[in-house]
């Protein structure tokens, strides 16, 4: 029985090790695009989004959960944040992270001024 | 024991206390509109950073690497205006870690004379 879990763990190691080699990213989120040329400022807007990376142990800290999308859901976040906004200009990105015994927590918050493109 | 067991217990909340952290907010400029560039001379840029998150709390070059990415882009663009940027975050499994990848994509443009944002 000993022997056996022992494996077991192994093979379980083994397989994460396979799966977490390809490492993971996000596509790339458009955060400041140019600005149009008339354009009308709405305020302030600001969105913030969550991932995690776990799960158990470092060991075993391959599954994402939400960790890759969060740059986008915290662009999408502030946009809505603000009824009418088309983009954002002025745009700042900040980074928290916790610790939260099984899994490491990542927030992305975007936040700038948004805007609304006149044609 | 029971000064064992306050020293375990002091280490054990320091350690909880400081497991998180707050990263450093990256500005990405002031807006930029097409009559105030040279469109005709744009180059794409690209710069990224690299942390490592060792074990499960202890950020090395973790927090700063979205700034370090944006000054080396910021480095690349000279005194050229950045625009159209883009963010890219990966990880990637290190075992006794994580590695953390912010890679900053965008355009450089000079900038044309002088001219209102609005």
């Amino acid at each position: 029985m000993k022997s056996i879990s022992i494996t077991g763990k192994r093979v379980l190691q083994g397989l994460l090790l396979c799966l977490a080699l390809q490492a993971c990213s996000s596509a790339p989120v458009m955060v400041s695009p140019m600005t149009p040329q008339r354009f009308e400022k709405l305020g302030y807007a600001e969105g913030q989004a969550c991932g995690a990376l776990g799960l158990l142990a470092t060991a075993y800290y391959a599954v994402p959960l939400g960790l890759n999308s969060r740059v986008e859901r915290a662009y999408d976040a502030a946009l809505k944040s603000v009824p009418g906004a088309t983009s954002l200009v002025n745009v700042s990105v900040k980074e928290d992270w916790a610790w939260a015994l099984v899994v490491t927590t990542r927030c992305t918050t975007v936040s700038g001024d948004a805007i609304k493109e006149i044609k | 024991m029971t000064k064992s067991g306050i020293k375990s217990l002091l280490l054990a909340a320091a350690v909880a206390a400081l497991s998180g952290c707050a990263g450093q907010p990256v500005n990405f400029g002031a807006a930029v509109t097409p009559e105030q560039i040279d469109q005709s001379k744009g180059e794409a840029v690209s710069a990224s950073a690299t942390g490592f998150q060792l074990l499960l709390f202890i950020p090395i070059a973790v927090n700063g690497r979205q700034q370090n990415a944006y000054e080396e882009l910021q480095a690349k663009a000279g005194d050229r205006v950045l625009t159209d940027i883009k963010i890219t975050e990966s990880w990637t499994y290190a075992f006794v870690g994580t590695l953390y990848t912010t890679k900053i994509d965008a355009m450089a443009y000079p900038k044309k004379g002088t001219g209102a944002a609005q």
